[in-house]
């Protein structure tokens, strides 16, 4: 009975964008201000900051990458060798790491190949960009003259190539895409070489849409779903170094949980809302920090309210594609984001300011990425459009 | 004596006849009254204020809420309308008749004999309007052509339907035209519908690299559906060759703006290639290589 109640409980948490996706919206009312560290005590909000800068990447995500990456090259190794044997070739030569589209893998990635690469004594040549190139045009000749030139220690035969982020080697574009066709063909062709391929679920489901790319990939993985255990652990370095206490949880909460205490009943919603992904759990994790002032001369206290994902403001069907593409390409400038929608920048540039003062859209330097507290509702506001984003698995 | 007799008894059975039609029309009427009249106004006043918020709460409600939803909305207008309008004409007929079952049955005869004669097109648009809601031939949200008119349905009514084409006009089209005219629907109740952009080349075109600039064009415009089919088909013709892109829009209604931004896309492509386009009487110059 109790386990029924909680998959209820689930079910209603998890669906309930969607059940009330057909409310009509009143485009008048202001939307409600998002909850955010703006609200602490700056030196607080900044010991905050730092925390979570801090925090290392979420050991179950950096495990599981790890793991995928050794038993595909294995595979990949042993199948190197039957051939030397005349045995059949039943390993491809890549592996493809498909993350949420607002986790960016790169790093984690970079982290693991580092140590990986002495372990198995292989040359690993890393696709050394933090961006897409600013002219679509030069993607493809950029990625050739990298990949082709001769390997740097020439006397280790295997080579690794890994594509840390798949979305800065294509623009959706009339003059963005000739990068993936190299690619595809260097993945089908070019069997010397163990290919390591990090993308987000947006982007990847587009280029196999329109190239077939999985066809020339070998295995093809996603991250698992992380538990609200595992939630625990990654962010309790923040909870001990901030002495961040927990509130009460809801009424519903204290009914069906009646034998669990605030923390655990606290990451078992962080877990649901986040849908298991690390990022959307920390941003919301650290939106649902609130400060308590003390009475006295005493500091007040940390304490973390009951997490909630944040309303989408009222969208257009113009926004609709522009957050559609932010997606799609994980970063981007916002002039690669009119050409790639195909309007004026200054239509796009008007459109993405009112974006980024509701909070949607994050702009660090040139970069706009979504904020992925967002993310939950936007992906079913998206499909609720007739836009196709598959869930991730 | 004998003629007179003979007029006497014309004119007392042309007197009966009239006094039985006029028993008979009493039998069927009841007491006009001016609280009836009263009443009656009232009602019809009632259906036209529902009738305008059934339609201006189907719009609103319709064109606000996620876009997967809008054509169902839209679809439940004529429904509605059918219903408040067949409530209207029972509870008038309630006022003002006795509806026995030998009324019904001669009332339904009267009525038929005479909008057989009067209203002939009329009665055969509201049939047809019926009939129309179950058949499915056209509902509210879809992309039809009737004749040379070609647009989106907006409105259902009971004589006829609205489209509203691409210039901004609003076409009323009766419904009996469903008896006679070819109706071709490019969406029938889907968000989606196909839309064929074409281009034209000379015949020694490099016709693979048209193909592909084409796939290209439809791959990358933000208008596209991915999950439905892009083809590209071609056909020779005698001034050069014909190509045609078909390919589906995520919303029916940017049609038009998705076809121009493939043409948009596809004919920068072929600048940037100096492809070859059709050259009548061989009077323009060749293109660049």
């Amino acid at each position: 009975m109790a386990t029924a109640l909680q998959r209820l409980k689930n079910w209603i948490f998890e669906s309930r964008s969607f059940l009330f996706s057909w409310y009509t919206k009143d485009r008048d009312r202001l939307q409600e201000p998002t909850k955010s560290l703006v609200e602490l005590p700056p030196v607080l909000r900044k010991k905050l900051t730092i925390a979570a800068q801090k925090l290392p990447n979420d050991p179950v995500n950096t495990e599981t990458i790890r793991s995928l990456i050794d038993e595909a090259f294995e595979q990949w190794r042993d199948r190197e060798t039957h051939l030397e044997d005349n045995l059949p070739k039943n390993a491809e030569n890549s592996v493809v790491i498909v993350t949420n589209p607002v986790m960016v893998v790169s790093r984690i990635v970079i982290e693991i190949i580092e140590a990986w690469a002495t372990q198995k004594q292989v040359t690993v040549k890393i696709l050394p960009w933090n961006s897409r190139p600013a002219d679509p045009d030069s993607i493809q000749s950029k990625l050739q003259h990298y990949i082709e030139q001769d390997p740097a220690d020439a006397a280790k035969k295997t080579e690794v190539m890994v594509i840390p982020n798949l979305s800065w080697c294509f623009l959706r574009a009339m003059d963005g895409l000739d990068g993936i066709d190299y690619l595809q063909k260097m993945l089908l062709h070019d069997s010397s070489r163990f290919w390591i391929i990090a993308a987000g679920q947006v982007t990847w489901d587009y280029l196999n849409s329109i190239s077939d790319l999985e066809a020339d990939c070998g295995r093809v993985s996603s991250l698992p779903k992380l538990e609200s255990d595992s939630l625990c652990q990654w962010l309790a370095p923040i909870i001990s170094e901030l002495d961040i206490t927990f509130a009460d949880p809801r009424l519903e909460s204290k009914i069906l949980d009646a034998d669990k205490d605030a923390e655990t009943i606290y990451f078992e919603d962080l877990a649901s809302i986040s849908q298991g992904v690390s990022v959307i759990a920390l941003h919301t994790f650290l939106a649902s920090v609130t400060y308590e002032p003390s009475e006295e001369d005493e500091p007040g206290i940390l304490e973390a309210q009951n997490p909630e994902l944040p309303n989408l403001p009222e969208l257009t069907s113009t926004d609709h594609y522009l957050l559609y593409f932010l997606l799609l390409h994980g970063d981007i400038t916002l002039s690669a984001l009119a050409h790639s929608l195909g309007d004026r920048e200054s239509r796009v540039r008007k459109r993405i300011k009112i974006l980024r003062n509701e909070g949607l859209v994050e702009e660090n330097g040139e970069v706009l990425k979504i904020n992925p507290i967002y993310y939950p509702k936007l992906k079913q506001e998206l499909i609720n459009n007739n836009f196709v984003i598959n869930e991730f698995e | 004596m004998n003629i007179h007799f003979q007029f006497f008894v014309l004119a007392q059975s042309a007197g009966d006849a009239v006094e039985k039609t006029a028993a008979g029309t009493r039998e069927i009427l009841t007491r006009i009254t001016t609280l009836k009249v009263t009443q009656a106004l009232i009602v019809l006043l009632l259906c036209y204020v529902t009738l305008k918020l059934i339609d201006w709460l189907v719009e609103l409600i319709s064109e606000r809420i996620a876009r997967e939803w809008r054509l169902q909305v839209k679809q439940i207008l004529p429904f509605l309308r059918t219903i408040v309008l067949t409530t209207t004409v029972v509870t008038l007929m309630n006022l003002f008749l006795n509806l026995s079952r030998e009324n019904i049955l001669a009332v339904t005869g009267a009525i038929a004999v005479a909008l057989g004669f009067a209203f002939k097109d009329y009665a055969s648009s509201i049939v047809a309007g019926f009939i129309g809601i179950f058949e499915g031939s056209y509902r509210v949200g879809d992309r039809v052509k009737i004749g040379d008119d070609y647009g989106e349905v907006v409105s259902y009514g009971l004589r006829g339907i609205q489209i509203k084409t691409p210039t901004d006009n609003l076409v009323t089209v009766p419904h009996n035209k469903i008896w006679t005219e070819a109706i071709s629907n490019a969406n029938t109740g889907e968000l989606e519908a196909q839309v064929v952009t074409e281009f034209y080349f000379a015949h020694e075109v490099d016709t693979e690299l048209v193909t592909k600039i084409l796939y290209r064009a439809a791959h990358t415009s933000r208008y596209t559906q991915l999950e439905l089919p892009i083809v590209v088909v071609m056909a020779e013709t005698p001034y050069g060759t014909h190509f045609k892109l078909k390919s589906y829009p995520l919303d029916a209604r940017d049609e038009f703006i998705y076809q121009t931004d493939l043409t948009n896309k596809a004919k920068l492509a072929f600048a940037k290639y100096h492809l070859a386009y059709p050259r009548l009487l061989g009077l323009e110059p060749e293109p660049k290589k």
